[in-house]
């Protein structure tokens, strides 16, 4: 659990981040949200102290960030940047294992550790490890990033940007990874992005930042649902903030066990999105659902998805 | 069989082992070249430098040069990374107005200075020597220090590396092939201006040069300057092996 308390930093005059709290449980995935300059960035690196804080407190799991030496407390969490940051003087194995051997774990379970890793992130451990960073793709290389960050098997990961640098193919990819191995792992994870649409597909929280304070703090429904404001329902979609709200929910959540109309069934898994995509191309207002043996269960109607 | 077959072809294409074994043979063999020397210069008696044989010289040379880079060396990584610290930031103008200053002097400016402080010998020689060696390597360990790319020391940092392991496993080997060029140029700058040193009473190379200057045996000259020039020429290429070995990790499949 990761708590912050009226956190502030100055710069001078100017408050890149100002009287910001909020809370993240345990195993959560928080997105930190806002345009440049609001103060994203700044709030992560108060977290591992690459900025010091100048009011407030962080508390990861009760205890006070500052009270812990810097450098002990930045191996107990994975730090990702947007720039990847591999030692280009390393092979991939030896960036892999920079925090256990730091920790000083033994060679044999530094070894397996590196392997593990480079299979949870899907690249080929024999082809890969004895490489160095240049000779790996951006995608590649952002993978060893994530690797290398969970190496010391942190409770906590800390990412600032990680896929900003890469193509929005790699990036996607990226992203379902990321989920993935949250759902494999349970790490906490705070994800600084400005991409609103990435939060809301990846996040189980998201906090806006606007100038440095917090505007809104909740899930991606209620943000989606309730915006505290303009700016909010702007930064969200704006005109097309309806449709984002459909793809946050599955088809399951509107099942009615009514008679099945003719015509392709959709999975009860598929997003409400896809649901009314198909009905706009089948031209109807109904349509089989089917469950994840491909019986129809029941069916889904149009007057039911528009419901909040 | 064909691996073996391509190294032989390295070796023959390599200039360094011909440089080196040409350095060998006027090292050994410069009173072997006497008839020769005799027919270029008939008035010199003897045709060939008689005092301390060459490879003596070059031992006291070598000496010379290897203890004054040495000291260079680990003064001018020293200050260099001192420089680059938080602590030491503020003392960076002033150690590059120094550097600058000092690059202007000519190496023979430094070392008549020398003299009347420490007399005549060795001693001016080394201490002109690694004062003036230090400079180039002070400048370069700033440059290679500095050019570490800011995101990358961020990363470091972000994962636990402490202050002194982001400059030993990250800062130091990164900027160590510009330190390694620094080095370069000041053990070549060393090794000719050690030559000069015999002005002052130093056992060089230099020795054979300065007097045959003197007593206008020209033959002399000639045979000091082969032998300081190849050996130039031979440490200058094991630094440039040096310099690939350590470029290793940035070649491409």
């Amino acid at each position: 659990m990761i708590e912050f308390e009226r956190v502030t930093k100055s710069f001078g005059a100017r408050r890149a981040v100002n009287d910001v709290s909020f809370r993240v449980e345990r195993g959560a995935f928080c997105a930190l949200v806002g345009s440049s300059g609001a103060g994203k960035s700044t709030l992560l690196r108060m977290v591992n102290r690459l900025v010091p804080m100048s009011e407030g407190a962080i508390r990861l799991d009760g205890e006070d960030v500052t009270r812990l030496e810097p450098v002990a407390l930045r191996r107990r969490m994975g730090y990702v940047v947007q720039s990847i940051g591999l030692f280009p003087h390393w092979t991939i194995a030896q960036n892999i294992a920079t925090v256990p051997r730091l920790l000083g774990w033994p060679e044999a379970r530094i070894a397996q550790r590196v392997r593990e890793l480079l299979e949870l992130m899907r690249l080929d451990a024999a082809a890969t490890s004895g490489r160095y960073p240049h000779q790996l793709s951006g995608g590649q290389q952002q993978r060893v990033g994530v690797a290398r960050a969970l190496a010391g098997d942190p409770g906590l990961l800390l990412m600032d940007e990680p896929f900003g640098a890469l193509d929005p193919i790699t990036r996607e990819e990226l992203r379902v990874e990321i989920m993935r191995i949250h759902r494999a792992t349970g790490k906490t994870i705070l994800f600084v992005t400005h991409d609103i649409d990435a939060a809301l597909q990846m996040a189980d929280v998201i906090a806006i930042l606007r100038d440095g304070a917090l505007v809104q703090f909740g899930t991606p429904g209620e943000i989606l649902t309730r915006p505290a404001d303009d700016f909010v329902r702007d930064f969200v979609g704006g005109t097309t903030l309806g449709l984002k709200l459909l793809a946050q929910r599955r088809v399951a959540e509107r099942v009615r066990q009514a008679p099945p109309p003719p015509g392709a069934p959709i999975s009860r898994d598929a997003k409400l999105t896809e649901a009314l995509s198909q009905m706009v191309l089948s031209n109807t207002d109904t349509l089989p659902v089917s469950d994840a043996q491909g019986r129809i269960e029941g069916s889904v109607a149009l007057a039911d998805m528009i419901v909040p | 069989m064909s691996r073996r077959g391509f190294s032989i072809l390295r070796i023959g294409r390599s200039p360094l082992p011909w440089f080196g074994l040409a350095f060998v043979f006027f090292l050994f063999c410069m009173p072997a070249l006497g008839p020769l020397f005799a027919r270029a210069f008939p008035s010199i008696k003897p045709p060939v430098y008689s005092g301390d044989s060459f490879f003596a010289l070059w031992l006291y040379h070598a000496v010379l040069v290897a203890a004054s880079s040495l000291a260079a060396t680990a003064i001018g990584i020293g200050g260099g990374v001192f420089a680059t610290r938080a602590a030491g930031n503020e003392f960076r103008p002033a150690l590059d107005t120094l550097a600058t200053i000092g690059q202007s002097f000519p190496p023979i400016a430094v070392l008549a200075l020398a003299v009347p402080a420490l007399g005549y010998g060795a001693a001016p020689t080394f201490i002109a020597l690694t004062l003036y060696g230090i400079l180039p390597i002070m400048q370069n360990t700033i440059a290679g220090v500095t050019g570490v790319p800011a995101a990358l020391r961020d990363a470091a940092s972000g994962m636990g590396l402490s202050p002194l392991q982001l400059l030993r496993e990250v800062e130091l080997p990164l900027a160590a092939p510009t330190i390694l060029a620094g080095i370069r140029v000041s053990v070549m700058i060393n090794i000719g201006t050690a030559t000069i040193g015999s002005t002052v009473g130093a056992v060089t190379l230099g020795t054979p040069i300065i007097g045959g200057l003197v007593n206008g045996k020209i033959g002399y000259v000639i045979q000091g300057a082969i032998v300081v020039g190849l050996f130039a020429i031979v440490t200058d290429m094991v630094f440039e092996r040096l310099d690939r070995r350590l470029r290793r990790f940035a070649r491409r499949d």
